[in-house]
């Protein structure tokens, strides 16, 4: 196992986790446009596992392109 | 104009938009119907683009419109559980879907029982899994 796939495999496990884990965001305050963190921060999560995920899908590319087995 | 004047006028503006583009869409690039993959995975001709708004559409389903909606209204935040549900099916879909695409084209699936049936020899096994599909 090569650290690269250590590196890919946190790029999408470490977003499920942060979703999962419901006590990091089940507050009220604070507010964004009068809505509940509880509700923006899962919203914001939506963009913000874009990120992670695109270079997921790089790396993968990379991998592919040289012919490793990924 | 009266409230139902205007929900009937957009909804046939609408309806009309969306049946011609229907009609037109079957004579854009149009494909031999004799081919299971033609009808099944438009022949496999999907470029990115076109992916990407088909897999957009997939989301936009009558559950995401009714019945989740409606929870929120019923339940409360227990239904907003939708929303975190689709950030991360995505990751799933990106650890799993490049290569079981690759696989497809290679060998020739056209639907995910056939990989089934392929990757372990089991014909009950591939009945099984097209039941779950939806």
């Amino acid at each position: 196992m090569r650290a690269i796939h250590v590196l890919m495999a946190l790029l999408l496990i470490v977003p499920i986790l942060i979703n999962f884990y419901t006590p990091l965001y089940n507050y009220v305050n604070p507010k964004f446009a009068g809505l509940p963190f509880f509700y923006w921060f899962q919203i914001m999560m939506l963009f913000i596992v874009v990120i992670p995920y695109l270079a997921f899908t790089y790396l993968a590319k990379r991998l592919d392109e040289e012919g490793g087995s990924s | 104009m009266s409230d139902s004047t205007t929900v009937i006028s957009v909804f046939v503006v609408l309806f009309a938009i969306f049946a011609f583009l229907g009609f037109y869409g079957s004579r854009w690039r149009k494909g031999d119907m004799n081919h299971l993959h033609e009808w099944a995975l438009a022949g496999r001709r999907l470029g990115a683009t076109l992916a990407f708004f088909l897999v957009g559409a997939d989301l936009y389903t009558a559950y995401t419109f009714v019945a989740v909606p409606s929870g929120v209204f019923a339940k409360g935040s227990l239904y907003f559980f939708a929303v975190p549900y689709v950030a991360m099916t995505f990751a799933v879909a990106l650890a799993f879907a490049p290569k079981l695409w690759k696989l497809s084209k290679e060998k020739g699936y056209i639907t995910g029982s056939d990989f089934v049936r392929d990757a372990f020899d089991s014909r009950t096994l591939s009945i099984l899994g097209s039941f779950l599909q939806e």
